[in-house]
């Protein structure tokens, strides 16, 4: 048993994993465009942000999701939030108005801050999006539903069966391998490989963990492939499905609420390139957002 | 009625070593076979051979009376199921019953009928709790036996079983050894052919063919078989506990020919 | 070296809907040199047990004591951890799978590199460990890997042997090899123990354990259920195990009037004069 746990399918049976992955496909693409569209006024776009981080908060709180793993891949990400934030306060943007203070001979500006702020509070909201369809959505669901989704270009020869199939096995055989992972790595701790200390050990050390792996992987997909052949499966043939897809009542309501927030997001977005600029705490509150 | 006919069989996996060496052999309708044999004698070759995921360099094998080609393996295949030795690898599905599903999916059976006949082999095999769990939360003979389920879900008239039970606990083979007797019961027309190196195992079937080098060596009624002391030490194979017991009798000057099983030695004993 | 285990406990998944508990507090000790068992069924956290005595594992609480080797909860406590798995060897079920160097000889030297040896004594103890288990200097230099199975699973032994440890755990080593690769693996570990080494099988193989095993440890969702001598643990009604078809017949035999000492029936011959005094009467 592995103690890897992010994003992985959980069990239980809340509204959200009765959605029907198809419908849960689709709205990871809305919302992700949703998240996507920027806006001109900064204010709007952290108000924007923040409703739908909020709606994906009561999402992942309805489908029972443990806030700490999302957490723990964040901690895991803290290489990232410091290089992407040195990149936007070093790296001289003509765009920038803000001037906050001199830091050597170098300007540094507000709008920088504003700018890392906003695409962390991006990808932490992709992530969330992608938390929550994997880990209310069996994977077996998901590749039928992505099988589904490419069927339109099925006609251009696009293999999309080949494709759901394989990311199906993939995910199907993540446990087993680092269970064996797991395995393999005590097997050699007990001859003295040391995972954990030094550069050159470790170099060593997972060279002895690598060569088993993959002896064996090789030798589990031949097998695989044997029993495969042996049940008659054949990748060209015709297949019938054992999950039958069915829009049920959850799958309407929940696109009446991904096509408001979806809808919103983008006629804001439209007015504010093409009528006026949208700018939502002036609307409000009738004064001008500044530094 | 023989189901299975072999024919100067031969298979090589490298130029100068014979896996299967010219092996002739005839399997009946309805029979329960063990081929036994160490390490490496070909037998889980054979069974490659038969179900036609390795082709032959040389011989025949005809099932029913035809001939085993490229054309007519899917038709043969559909007659065959196979269960492998590694739990593991053979787990295709996500789940207990995705797994079960996978060969009805291939064989086309409506979407409808599928939970039925999922149910009634999960119940077969007794793992009709567990139809939603992931396979890492299954021991090695419970997985054995989904996939024995998903076997005797395609309703095969051949099941081979290549080493099923060398992976898994006592209790594990067991519970295989229960469900392979209830299957005879069931469908005394089944022909189950089980590879294996577990004497006990071989004990339950109408027959055993010793193999060794690649060639079927030796062949007769598990009796005939382990009470032969000379082919038993040639091929390095183990006696059953009963055989041994009845020879270390009859070596102390009792008379234990006629007694065919445990309870007949138990009862002479106690006498 | 002599064991104890106190009040062992450890849960898999913590905190997680899927959480294990495998031990609940396990109490064992074992003596020095002695040859011992680990049963159980599958999930009944022997493998678990087993895999704290070289820290491979540690605890949530409570502590395993070897020599004077402590396993204790905190990582940072455990500072020998390396000392302590160059005296406790452990192989693992499939040990073949954890070859991986060129040579036959380079993978068996492996071990003993890693806990300090220089490239001399390392190969030294190479060739030394690989002629015990019969693998002769013609495959020295093959690859392990165009091998057959019992002859990597040999070397793989080999592996573990030539790190010499005064303490040798073996999870299922005859699983999935026929009855003579089998019985040359046993012959082996029995050879170790001769030689001075403590033996602890992990197995579901009753008629080992009775061939070989002094005691027996039998676990049972975790806790410790029974400890003796395995025919001890044979004669037991409450315990969920396969007897070997040579003591169900001598229990079925005392049903019926005999009356044998199971302490003193190893294999059939210790029968025959039991059955000799009976049918004279």
């Amino acid at each position: 048993m592995s103690e890897l746990s992010f994003g992985r399918y959980s069990p239980y049976n809340t509204v959200v994993h009765r959605i029907d992955p198809r419908s849960k496909i689709f709205y990871m693409i809305l919302l992700f465009v949703a998240i996507f569209l920027q806006l001109t006024t900064w204010s709007t776009n952290l108000i924007i942000s923040g409703l739908i981080l909020l709606f994906l908060i009561v999402v992942m709180m309805i489908s029972r999701i443990s806030f700490r793993s999302l957490a723990k891949s964040f901690v895991s990400m803290w290489f990232l939030f410091i290089f992407l934030l040195v990149i936007y306060v070093l790296i001289p943007n003509q765009t920038y108005v803000h001037k906050a203070f001199n830091l050597g001979s170098l300007e540094i500006y507000y709008d920088a801050f504003y700018q890392w702020g906003y695409i962390m509070l991006r990808l932490v909201m992709i992530l969330c999006t992608t938390m929550i369809l994997t880990s209310t959505t069996k994977p077996m669901d998901l590749t039928n539903g992505l099988e589904w989704g490419m069927g339109f270009l099925k006609p251009l020869h696009f293999p999309a069966h080949e494709i759901a199939m394989t990311i199906s096995i993939a995910l199907r055989f993540i446990p087993t391998i680092l269970d064996e992972t797991n395995r393999i790595m005590k097997a050699q701790s007990s001859r003295g490989v040391d995972f954990t200390h030094g550069i050159i050990k470790r170099v060593r050390a997972i060279v002895s963990l690598i060569i088993p792996l993959f002896v064996s992987a090789i030798e589990r997909s031949e097998e695989l492939a044997n029993a495969m052949e042996a049940r008659g499966y054949d990748p060209k043939a015709k297949r019938t499905h054992f999950h039958v897809m069915r829009f049920s009542l959850a799958d309407l309501f929940s696109l009446i609420i991904i096509l408001a927030i979806f809808g919103g997001v983008l006629t804001l977005f439209i007015i504010d390139k093409n009528v006026q600029t949208v700018d939502i705490i002036k609307f409000l509150f009738n004064v001008e957002a500044g530094f | 009625m023989d189901k299975i006919v072999v024919k100067n069989l031969t298979y090589s996996y490298t130029a100068n070593s014979k896996a299967v060496d010219d092996l002739s052999l005839q399997i009946e309708q309805g029979s329960f076979t063990s081929i036994i044999g160490h390490n490496g004698s070909g037998k889980s070759t054979l069974a490659k051979l038969i179900v036609g995921l390795l082709k032959a360099n040389n011989g025949q094998i005809f099932v029913d009376d035809v001939l085993l080609d490229e054309i007519s393996v899917n038709e043969i295949r559909k007659k065959i199921a196979i269960v492998f030795q590694n739990p593991d690898n053979q787990f295709i599905g996500s789940t207990v019953e995705d797994d079960i599903a996978f060969g009805l999916e291939n064989r086309q059976i409506p979407s409808k009928d599928m939970p039925d006949i999922i149910k009634k082999y999960a119940e077969y095999v007794k793992m009709e709790d567990y139809l939603k769990k992931e396979p890492t939360f299954l021991s090695g003979g419970q997985k054995q036996r989904v996939a024995i389920a998903g076997a005797l879900a395609l309703k095969p008239e051949i099941l081979i079983l290549d080493e099923a039970t060398a992976m898994i606990d006592a209790k594990g083979k067991r519970e295989i050894f229960l469900t392979i007797k209830h299957m005879r019961k069931d469908n005394p027309d089944l022909t189950i052919i089980s590879i294996t190196h577990e004497v006990e195992e071989a004990l339950l079937s109408d027959r055993v063919i010793v193999m060794d080098g690649g060639k079927a060596v030796y062949s007769g009624s598990p009796m005939e078989v382990f009470s032969n002391k000379e082919v038993r030490e040639k091929y390095k194979l183990q006696a059953p506990f009963l055989i041994s017991l009845k020879e270390e009798l009859k070596e102390n000057g009792f008379d234990v020919d006629d007694l065919n099983d445990i309870k007949e030695v138990t009862k002479f004993l106690c006498q | 070296m002599p064991i104890n285990v106190n009040n062992l406990f450890h849960t898999y998944l913590k905190k997680s809907p899927q959480s294990v508990e495998a031990l609940k507090g396990v109490n064992i000790s074992i003596d020095d040199h002695s040859y011992v068992a680990f049963l159980g069924q599958t999930g009944s956290g022997k493998s678990t047990l087993a895999q704290h005595l070289n820290a491979l594992l540690l605890p949530d609480s409570g502590e395993i004591v070897i020599d004077d080797f402590v396993v204790t909860p905190k990582k940072r406590k455990n500072k020998k951890i390396h000392e302590l798995r160059k005296h406790v060897g452990m192989v693992f079920q499939f040990p073949e799978y954890q070859l991986f160097e060129e040579t036959v000889e380079k993978d068996v030297a492996f071990g003993p590199l890693n806990f300090g040896s220089s490239k001399e004594e390392a190969l030294k103890l190479a060739h030394e460990a690989l002629s015990k288990v019969g693998i002769g200097k013609s495959y020295y230099q093959r690859s392990p890997f165009e091998l057959s199975g019992g002859e990597r699973r040999r070397v793989a032994l080999a592996g573990i042997f030539a790190i010499k440890p005064d303490i040798l755990v073996l999870d299922e080593p005859t699983v999935g090899l026929d009855h003579q690769s089998s019985k040359d693996i046993m012959d082996l570990v029995n050879k170790m123990y001769l030689e001075g080494t403590s033996i602890i099988l992990i197995t579901h193989d009753m008629n080992l354990v009775n061939e070989y095993v002094q005691k027996v440890f039998f676990l049972e969702n975790g806790e410790v259920k029974f400890v003796g001598k395995p025919t001890e643990l044979f004669a037991c009604k409450d315990i969920d195990i396969d007897v070997p078809n040579l003591y169900r017949l001598v229990n079925k035999l005392n049903e019926n009037g005999y009356d044998i000492d199971l302490n003193k029936i190893r294999t059939i011959k210790d029968l025959i004069p039991y059955i000799k005094e009976k049918k004279k009467l």
